[in-house]
């Protein structure tokens, strides 16, 4: 199974070596061949030098795309040159990449097209501050009402996706993917999404992401889209069979 | 000041279920990103909640020394109006910048091209 690890970074200078070093060293069952994609998501820093001289293949986006238009790019990537399936690891270190074979075994084992790696279910590592764990959890009851699925880490970007959720993504979000809105595509496609508890590390370096006004721009952002991907898929669901 | 007729009120509650709908349909089409609509669905829901509260407005204006209400709704339509106009002059400069990035980033890829292509076919043409 050709598997493809994608790295959106934003200015992670200090982290981007570590964590790629890291994936060189993992030990991965024999089906898998695992290639390394760092996206330079127009960093300011010297990321993109960095990535030069590392082991793996990079994209060097010339605008910032945002983490979305990142990953978006990533999935893209993995459908052009024909892998099975991607395993998404963010470049600032938080996302432990000891954990991978933990995603890659329940895949295997539950047969699951997307495994999502949560902080929630066991309440082990780094939690996440207050206010993000708050909007988190509004998310998950949204999404939970709609689509009667649970998922108690929506914004966890740590996951793998087999090749059904890859082929999803490419078809239908064009430009962006969309965090928490993506779940909803998946489960009303009918992919089996399972969680599965992993320990994350806290930022080691960088600055935090949000103001107060940003985030909640961001949640009513996800929130909305959210919405809107279940109201076009809704009844679609039975209409196009993924194959 | 008078209370808001009915007739109004109901043109004025199907026209922002209207407005609303169209935004939908918009959105679900992926013609409109899911942001933009943020704004417009916050300026429909307060004009759906006076619509449905008839004395909210009067009350409003009666408290701002407003003599005639619906002149209230003009203004805030204005302003909202105007904010967004402003917030989309700077969306549109941010994209053209990117788009001037991006072209010239295209250029230098071009660039990079005829370089190599030049290079490969000066190695081949046998030298006299």
């Amino acid at each position: 199974m050709r598997l493809l690890v994608i790295i959106p970074c934003f200015n992670e200078q200090h982290n981007i070596k570590k964590v790629v070093e890291e994936l060189h060293r993992l030990k991965l069952p024999p089906c898998y061949s695992l290639s390394v994609l760092v996206i330079n998501d127009a960093s300011t820093d010297q990321t993109i030098s960095i990535v030069k001289t590392l082991p793996c293949n990079y994209l060097d986006v010339p605008v910032n795309l945002g983490i979305w238009g990142a990953v978006q790019a990533g999935f893209v990537f993995a459908q052009r040159y024909h892998y099975d399936a991607v395993v998404r690891v963010d470049g600032d270190g938080q996302h432990p990449v000891e954990q991978i074979p933990i995603l890659l075994k329940h895949s295997a084992q539950h047969q699951a097209d997307v495994v999502i790696g949560s902080r929630f279910i066991e309440h082990n590592g780094y939690q996440s501050t207050f206010w993000r764990r708050l909007g988190i959890f509004f998310l998950s009851k949204l999404a939970k009402t709609l689509t009667g699925h649970v998922i108690t880490d929506t914004t966890s970007g740590f996951r793998f996706f087999g090749h059904k959720a890859i082929a999803l993504v490419n078809e239908h979000f064009k430009d962006e993917y969309p965090e928490a809105a993506a779940d909803v595509l998946f489960v009303l496609m009918g992919l089996k999404v399972v969680e599965v508890p992993v320990q994350m590390h806290a930022r080691t370096e960088g600055r935090s992401f949000f103001t107060l006004w940003q985030a909640l721009f961001f949640m009513a952002k996800l929130s909305l889209s959210l919405i809107f991907v279940y109201l076009r898929f809704k009844n679609k669901q039975y209409a196009k069979p993924v194959s | 000041m008078q209370s808001l007729s009915l007739n109004i009120q109901l043109l004025s509650i199907t026209g922002v279920l209207g407005f609303i709908l169209l935004l939908v349909r918009l959105i679900m089409k992926g013609k409109l990103r899911e942001e933009y609509a943020i704004v417009w669905i916050f300026c429909a829901a307060i004009f759906l909640l006076f619509s449905v509260w008839r004395d909210g407005l009067e009350q409003i204006s009666l408290f701002m020394g407003v003599y005639y209400p619906p002149s209230l709704i003009f203004l805030f339509g204005f302003f909202a109006i105007i904010i967004f106009l402003v917030h989309l002059s700077i969306v549109v400069s941010k994209l053209q910048s990117q788009i001037k990035i991006l072209t010239r980033e295209i250029a230098f890829l071009k660039y990079q091209l005829d370089q190599k292509r030049n290079a490969e076919i000066s190695s081949e043409t046998p030298t006299p």
